[in-house]
């Protein structure tokens, strides 16, 4: 069945909720508005006020609130609309939230699941246009997750909420009303799982988010030029699926690793570090990164478009691996 | 900014242009229509003036071919500029001509010439091609790198696996029989003795001296040993005396009974002697143990068993080892003296010549005398002559006074 990323990500929430009476929902707008992006609508007629529940704008509340929830019983979703607000509640979400199953032993479970809306959409500026995931990716404990298809959505959202532990789940504002297959019925997908989005054989590229279908698109352009990619969607950034990936470049000896998020101290540095520490002896060049520019992120559409990576510049980075000396 | 200084075209033909010399020396302040090089073309020699103003920097050298409008040198503004200039890789490395010349020529897979080493002394290979390289032996030195920066990728090193494979190939058919050349690996004892003695001679100060000795005595000696040979129960050669003289000697010169790391003499009470054997396989050297208590019956039985056994293979592991000195006698061929190289980690090896009638002065009168070479060859960093002089003086006692070595 056809549908969108938005509606698979409600239908997750819906379907999962109407299973177990101990999950609910609160955020800014979640209730009556049916959250900013239109996620949530209808939840709070069928679940009730209970269950599906405004707050105030205060995310150190949203964040405080629900961890207090899930570590006596509950099984929150806390919504923080634009992933920039985690910043407002990062030392909930850095410390407690992440550290706290560590800390406190193995009968103080952490089901929290904190949904936010990421990335750049067209204007949104430097302070709603962010991708927060490396900063989490630095707090252990933390399982993050960021889909980019309607199956994956669903599936993924299902598992996270089913999950005894933390998890940020990032949702790209531009995925929002991209359409794909979901099937019929329940299904989840297991965490930590990466999926080969296109398979290929002469370069790797590890795409997050929004930047997966960027890379196809590149992928699509540089098969016209004969070279053949591999693109790789983590699907979760932490844990990470290392043996997917391992496997690919063992076959491509090469690897790009795009993101929207900025370049230094990001997703692609951590990623690039750990493929040359464990895989040396099968790359066969220096990784790459595709990334925004280490600019703050411009409201100008036009500037904007030039910060984030496009097809174009992820395919540039695939055909330098590739390139020989002439 | 610097300026760059390029070969101009001199004529309409002109493609490249050979510098003949500088007229300024690195570093020298130049102005603008200064002379400052000379430079070839196919009809000509022509100078060069100056294009701009500043401190020239040479970056094409005399001799160099270079490509019209290709840089032979940058004008820096100031000193600092200039400093940075020549500490600087050289970006604007003059475009010899004859490389891409070089190139087109080359066959489609190009296996040496120009490596990735040729510029900075440096391999620069992936991790990838360094496994490949590593699985397959493969030198990277030799292997031309086609990736960015010149880096020696996984797929130059298989193409240089593949043009190896071809080049065997090629030669058989091409010469017709002219020399055929059989390779033969060193393998298993042959490979153990060119890395022994090669490593021999890198680590030692080798230095060897010789006397002749007059064994006319010593030969009449041994012929009453063999005369008496049931009595003794064994056929005493001339051997078993050279070597029960070195055992004598070895206990007066102890520090020629030695071993030695570079850094200390291990001087041994024992006299472990190292007999070398020539086999078919290879020179053997097993060790006779403790000889210093030994008779010199003992010593003939001990040889001989050896001797035998290093001939047919059959030592055990261990028997070529412990040695403290060595003796090698090349007295059964027509060879007078040598110089042995030494078994490290020994430090003298002692060699007989063969024993031969000749004129000798003995007294004032010549006399017809069965003569040897006695050499000595000596690591001169634990001794010097003055101890090899006193050895091969003893060693001549022993040998011309043939009942001093069994007392």
């Amino acid at each position: 069945m056809q549908m969108t990323y938005l509606q698979a990500i409600g239908d997750a929430l819906k379907e999962e909720m109407r299973r177990d009476d101990k999950i609910l929902i609160f955020g800014e707008d979640v209730a009556e508005f049916g959250n900013i992006f239109g996620v949530t609508r209808g939840m709070l007629e069928e679940f009730g006020p209970q269950r599906v529940r405004n707050t105030s704008i205060s995310e150190t509340a949203i964040i405080g609130a629900a961890l207090g929830a899930a570590v006596t019983g509950l099984r929150p979703v806390a919504e923080l609309m634009y992933a920039d607000f985690t910043m407002v509640a990062f030392s909930e979400l850095f410390h407690c939230v992440p550290k706290w199953r560590f800390m406190n032993g193995a009968e103080y479970k952490m089901p929290l699941v904190v949904r936010c809306a990421m990335g750049s959409s067209f204007g949104a500026g430097s302070e709603h246009s962010n991708c927060v995931e490396s900063l989490f990716m630095h707090s252990p404990g933390m399982t993050i997750i960021c889909p980019t298809t309607p199956y994956d959505a669903k599936g993924l959202l299902k598992s996270a909420i089913r999950s005894d532990n933390p998890i940020l789940f990032c949702e790209h504002k531009q995925l929002y009303q991209t359409k794909g297959d979901v099937p019929e019925g329940d299904y989840t997908i297991p965490i930590g799982v990466a999926d080969i989005k296109r398979p290929g054989k002469d370069v790797t590229v590890i795409a997050v988010g929004l930047m997966v279908r960027r890379a196809l698109e590149a992928a699509e352009m540089l098969e016209k030029e004969g070279i053949s990619v591999e693109v790789i969607d983590p699907r979760t950034l932490v844990p990470f699926d290392k043996e997917t990936v391992f496997n690919s470049i063992r076959k491509t000896h090469h690897v790009v690793i795009a993101e929207e998020s900025n370049k230094t101290a990001g997703i692609g540095a951590e990623l690039a570090a750990m493929i040359q520490e464990e895989m040396y002896d099968e790359l066969d060049g220096p990784i790459s990164r595709v990334a925004a520019l280490d600019i703050p992120m411009p409201y100008n559409i036009t500037l904007e478009k030039h910060v984030i990576p496009d097809a174009a510049k992820i395919a540039q980075a695939v055909r330098a691996q590739v390139e020989r000396w002439k | 900014m610097s300026f760059e200084l390029v070969m101009p075209r001199a004529g309409l033909t002109m493609v490249e242009g050979t510098i003949s010399s500088w007229l300024v020396a690195e570093g020298a302040a130049v102005k603008k229509g200064d002379p400052i090089m000379e430079f070839e073309n196919e009809k000509n020699t022509i100078e060069f003036n100056s294009t701009g103003d500043g401190i020239l920097h040479i970056t094409a050298q005399e001799g160099d071919v270079v490509a019209v409008g290709a840089p032979i040198g940058l004008l820096a503004e100031d000193q600092a500029e200039y400093d940075a200039l020549c500490i600087a890789p050289a970006a604007a490395a003059p475009a010899p001509v004859e490389a891409p010349a070089a190139v087109s020529e080359a066959p489609a897979v190009a296996v040496v010439q120009e490596t990735a080493a040729a510029d900075t002394g440096r391999v620069r290979a992936t991790g990838l091609a360094k496994k490949i390289a590593r699985q397959k032996g493969v030198d990277l030195a030799k292997v031309q790198g086609t990736g960015p920066n010149r880096r020696i990728i996984a797929q130059d090193v298989l193409d240089y696996l593949e043009a190896q494979k071809n080049i065997p190939a090629a030669a058989p058919a091409a010469a017709v029989a002219d020399d055929v050349v059989t390779e033969i690996q060193m393998t298993g004892i042959r490979k153990a003795i060119a890395k022994n003695m090669y490593a021999s001679l890198q680590e030692m100060a080798q230095c060897t001296a010789a006397v002749e000795v007059d064994v006319t005595e010593l030969l009449a000696y041994r012929q009453k040993l063999v005369d008496n040979q049931e009595y003794l129960g064994c056929k005493v050669t001339v051997n078993d005396l050279l070597a029960m003289a070195t055992v004598k000697m070895l206990q007066k010169h102890p520090t020629a009974n030695a071993t030695f790391d570079g850094k200390t003499l291990f001087v041994h009470s024992a006299v472990n002697l190292s007999v070398a054997v020539a086999a078919e396989v290879g020179l053997m050297v097993p060790v006779v143990k403790n000889c210093e208590r030994m008779s010199l019956v003992q010593l003939h039985n001990a040889m001989t068993d050896v001797a035998i056994r290093a001939r047919d293979q059959k030592l055990k592991g261990g028997e070529q080892a412990g040695g403290t000195f060595t003796i090698s006698n090349v007295g059964m061929f027509p060879i007078d003296w040598s110089t042995p190289i030494i078994n490290p980690p020994q430090v003298a090896i002692l060699g007989f010549g063969r024993a031969v009638k000749k004129p000798a002065v003995v007294g004032d009168e010549v006399k017809v005398r069965s003569m040897m070479h006695v050499f000595l060859t000596f690591d001169h960093r634990v001794f010097d002559g003055l101890e090899v002089g006193r050895i091969l003086a003893d060693m001549q006692k022993l040998l011309e006074n043939p009942e001093l070595i069994t007392v």
